[in-house]
């Protein structure tokens, strides 16, 4: 079978999946780029009269919708950079040196992996309020880091294991110290790793919703998730042209730098998500 | 440039003993080569010399200083590495130089000091290229500039030719050994390659099982192995053993299956036992069944095209003769084997040690 | 004392060598700290509080009163409404895990060829994974919105007679279309689990396959399929794990309802806890959960575990 009639015949056989992937977006950009009036007839069509960026402006400006992308967006990168900062030492040590209790520390993290925190919720928002912190994003930055950190471990890991001991080894020997060794040496080599592991864990927490739903109560404090969530609980009549529109900012950038490392995630999942 | 002394050097991994016992004086400049099977430890060995390993046992000293809890950073060692373990983001250059660069020498110094290194190893051309543009050969030839530059007190070469082919490796042996002779650097190098140990050593360490089998020369390792182990370990083909009886006053050896017995010109007072009896491919003759104490029985002929290999049935044992003479000789035939007594030598049968005679 | 005075080199070289090792260590247990510190706050602390209200009775408000033994955990099985959403729960599990699968091998298969666009594909199939479950659920309740939704709106323009059928309003039908959703979500995921173990499928076992004479279906049979199903374990039982607590889709989607006819566990515990303000019946209802959980944990455990040992040999 040539490789053209191959691929036609995959096209065709994935096409029923990817039209129901793509289904919500086009429904996203459709609905965005309406106006009120057009969602709320009964001659509708997929293309917009006219291309109407009015939504948006409306989004902004009367919703204050980018309040709650900054918030988003501060819990994100707060949460990326502290569980960073607790995994990459954590992982360096587990995959490096001999750690007493490795074994059950790795079970442990890969138990605390499996655990939604919605589970626990309760006792989350209970411990948060007695330390004050419900309405913060630094709960939610806390709690996010939390969850997503043994992944990160798990993640890195699988990177660091990939550099092979002789090249620290090397720079030893040619005088480095352990530090040293690791900052020139170590990590240029694992950022590809470290860096997927960041986006990876940055798209976690900034679509996580539970968490976020129940820590942040103050609509002023809202993640975008929840914010949108929200629109479509307390109106009236919802404002769906709105919603897509807020759904559309909140999703396609994340959505782009997803698919920019997913490569790198087919690697990185089997060699330890899965292992 | 320095000595280094191991006195009583063990190694266990938990209940595992890796290196039991280990004693090796090495000399200022001297090349020695540790050799053996895979596992031996070897390895282990080297790298506790360059304090990548802890030491469980006994001491390392260069030039007379214990140095067993210096950590790798303060021995003042230069090691090449199997994989030649270059920086994958470092250029041929600042490979060369991240030793000096740690040192906190100047840009100029190493620029000069690189700039050197790089002329000896013919590697001016390739200094802006990055280890994954270098063929192999390049790369351990930067890898050998790395642990030039800096002039460290010695040399550590955990088996730096084994990811070379066969030609390559055989020009870089050659290379490696002029360099040593240029820089007179005490140098300590491991494989597992018996060529690269005989030609390249001015002594060799035998090892086997985590143990020292025997410290010497390549060519009295050759010629007087101190057990059977070593004596099957070096020579290419292998040397032939057979299991024989010596007689008193180490007289005769009979041979197994009533072979012939052999007339020995020893006068010792060496007690009558079971031996171990290793004659080298290459010392035996193909001669005529009525000249020849001994008997063989052709197996197969092998022509590499210079030698000629007959493998013979010896009795209980498979032999290899070892000859420049195209034998024209046919599967099953009778041969008779000689050999030069000096030739020949003897184990005994129960601690596989070599029987003097 | 002279005796003594001999083994002393080697009994110092001993200690020194210890306290080296116990400082490599200890310095080892320091690059673990944070992280362990953070978990053991963060996730310890709270499933120990959830067990201690669990097992007390607990005020509206969340002050911990006198200790109730099992009672609010009788309490949370004689709701009619709990056992519903652990029977509901069983179907939305089963039928996610079990759709997911069936849905992702064939997908893995396909994008472990070589085919033009693969990478184009590959983006696409892994999309949903990108997007936030409570945004995806959000969409799709407006998809099916019976009066507005672009559903209907195509289906209508196919000349199908559904102008302004109300998908949602019929408990079955949203569950089915939740289910839906759930595997939409759940494919890219699973599919990346199962290339990852297409891929580790040596060229040569096809190569040496197909010289013995085996057809394109054989080696489907006799080798991807074998090969492929330590990973499909693990596929399962991460997705029994992920789907299990997943909350968004029904939550945002329906809310339980139409009359707890949707609802599943974490829903239920979720309205127990911050719609009712029923504290203990709630941490009741997530130890049970918790429960599970570790069950699930265990097996996964196990299975990775087993997986590493063969690898070994």
């Amino acid at each position: 079978m040539s490789k053209a009639r191959k691929s036609v015949l995959c096209w065709v056989a994935l096409s029923p999946f990817l039209i129901i992937v793509l289904f919500p977006y086009l429904t996203m950009l459709s609905t965005a780029l309406k106006q009120k009036d057009e969602i709320f007839t009964f001659h509708r069509s997929w293309l917009p009269r006219e291309f109407y960026l009015g939504n948006f402006v409306e989004l902004f400006v009367d919703r204050n919708f980018g309040r709650a992308l900054v918030n988003s967006l501060t819990i994100s990168v707060g949460a990326t950079l502290l569980s960073l900062a607790v995994a990459i030492p954590a992982a360096y040590a587990l995959t490096r040196m001999r750690v007493p209790g490795n074994s059950a520390l790795t079970n442990y993290l890969l138990i605390t992996q499996m655990i939604s925190p919605i589970v626990l919720i309760i006792g989350l928002f209970r411990m948060f309020a007695y330390f004050g912190l419900i309405n913060s994003l630094m709960s939610v930055i806390i709690a996010h880091s939390a969850f997503f950190m043994a992944f990160a471990v798990w993640m890195l890991r699988s990177y660091f294991a990939t550099i092979p001991k002789d090249l620290e080894e090397a720079a030893w020997i040619d005088g480095a110290g352990r530090f040293s060794a690791f900052v020139r040496i170590f990590l240029p080599l694992c950022l590809p790793g470290v860096v997927v592991t960041a986006i990876f864990t940055f798209v976690n927490s900034w679509n996580e919703y539970a968490m976020s739903l129940t820590l942040l109560r103050d609509v002023s404090q809202q993640t975008a998730p929840v914010q949108i969530a929200f629109l479509t609980g307390t109106l009236y009549q919802i404002e769906w042209h709105l919603i897509m529109a807020a759904t559309l900012i909140a999703s396609v950038p994340v959505a782009i730098v997803f698919a920019s490392i997913q490569r790198y995630l087919i690697g990185g999942m089997s060699l330890g998500g899965v292992k | 440039m320095a000595s280094i002394d191991l006195v009583g050097v063990s190694k266990q991994f938990g209940a595992l003993s890796i290196l039991d016992d280990v004693n090796i004086s090495i000399g200022d400049r001297e090349f020695v080569v540790l050799v053996g099977p895979s596992g031996c430890g070897k390895s282990t060995l080297l790298r506790m010399i360059a304090g990548l390993e802890p030491i469980s046992d006994g001491t390392i000293s260069i030039d007379g200083a214990i140095v067993n809890h210096l950590g790798p950073q303060k021995r003042d060692l230069a090691m090449v590495f199997q994989t030649y373990a270059l920086y994958p983001h470092m250029t041929t250059a600042q490979n060369i130089g991240f030793p000096l660069k740690l040192r906190g020498s100047s840009p100029e110094q190493i620029e000069r000091s690189v700039a050197r290194v790089a002329s000896t190893l013919h590697l001016e051309a390739l200094l802006d290229r990055q280890p994954r543009a270098l063929s192999g050969g390049q790369r351990q030839r930067v890898a050998m500039g790395r642990a030039m530059v800096r002039e460290p007190r010695a040399f550590l070469f955990d088996e730096p030719l084994s990811n070379l082919d066969a030609k390559l490796r055989h020009h870089m042996r050659i290379e490696l050994r002029q360099l040593h002779k240029s820089l007179g650097a005490t140098s300590i190098y491991v494989t597992h390659d018996q060529i690269e140990a005989m030609t390249m050593a001015d002594r060799i360490v035998v090892m086997n099982r985590g143990k020292v089998e025997q410290i010497g020369t390549p060519l009295e390792l050759f010629d007087r192995p101190a057990n059977t182990f070593v004596a099957g370990f070096l020579g290419s083909p292998t040397i032939n053993f057979a299991k024989a009886r010596l007689s008193a006053g180490s007289k005769d050896v009979t041979f197994e299956d009533g072979i012939y017995p052999l007339a020995l010109n020893g006068a010792s007072d060496i007690a009558a036992q079971d031996v171990i009896a290793g004659v080298r491919p290459q010392h035996i003759e193909i001669v005529a069944t009525d000249v020849a104490p001994l008997k063989g029985t052709v197996v197969l002929v092998e022509h590499t095209g210079c030698e000629t290999n007959v493998i013979l049935d010896v009795g209980n044992s498979e032999w290899t003769v070892q000859t420049l003479s195209r034998h024209r000789l046919n599967q099953g035939e009778q041969v008779g084997l000689k050999f030069d007594p000096a030739h020949l030598h003897l184990f005994s049968a129960s601690s596989q040690e070599r029987i003097l005679w | 004392m002279s005796a003594i005075d001999s083994s002393t080199p080697i009994r110092t070289a001993t200690l020194r060598r210890s306290g080296a090792a116990q400082s490599n260590s200890l310095f080892a247990l320091i690059l673990v700290a944070p992280c362990l510190l953070l978990s053991v706050t963060v996730i310890g602390y709270p499933i120990f509080d959830v067990i201690r209200m669990s097992v007390f009775d607990v005020s509206r408000i969340g002050i911990v009163r006198e200790f109730a033994g099992f009672g609010n955990f009788i309490k949370t099985f004689s709701d009619p409404v709990f056992v519903q959403a652990c029977w509901q729960t069983l179907v939305w599990t089963v039928a996610v895990v079990g759709g997911t699968m069936l849905v992702s091998i064939p997908i893995a298969l396909i994008l472990n060829e070589d085919f033009y666009g693969r990478t184009i594909a590959r983006t696409i199939v892994l999309l949903p994974w990108a997007i936030s479950l409570a945004m995806t659920a959000v969409v799709w309740r407006y998809v099916v919105n019976g009066d507005f939704g672009t559903l209907n709106m195509t289906l209508s323009a196919l000349g199908l007679p559904f102008d302004g059928y109300p998908w949602l309003a019929d408990a079955r039908m949203a569950f089915i279309l939740e289910i839906l959703v759930g595997i939409l979500v759940s494919v890219p995921f699973t599919v990346t689990i199962l290339l990852g173990g297409l891929t580790s499928i040596p060229e040569t076992l096809y190569e040496a396959s197909a010289i013995d004479g085996a057809s394109p279906l054989h080696s489907l049979r006799y080798i991807t399929m074998p090969l492929l199903w330590p990973f499909m374990q693990i596929a399962i039982v991460l997705n029994v794990i992920y789907v299990f607590n997943s909350f968004p889709i029904i939550w945002i989607m329906t809310n339980g309802g139409p009359s707890n006819r949707t609802d599943i566990l974490i829903t239920y515990i979720y309205k127990q806890a911050f719609a009712f303000g029923k504290l203990g019946n709630a941490a009741a209802g997530s130890v049970v959960m918790f429960a599970m959980l570790l069950v699930f944990a265990v097996i996964y455990l196990y299975l990775t575990k087993a997986r590493g040992a063969q690898d070994d040999v």
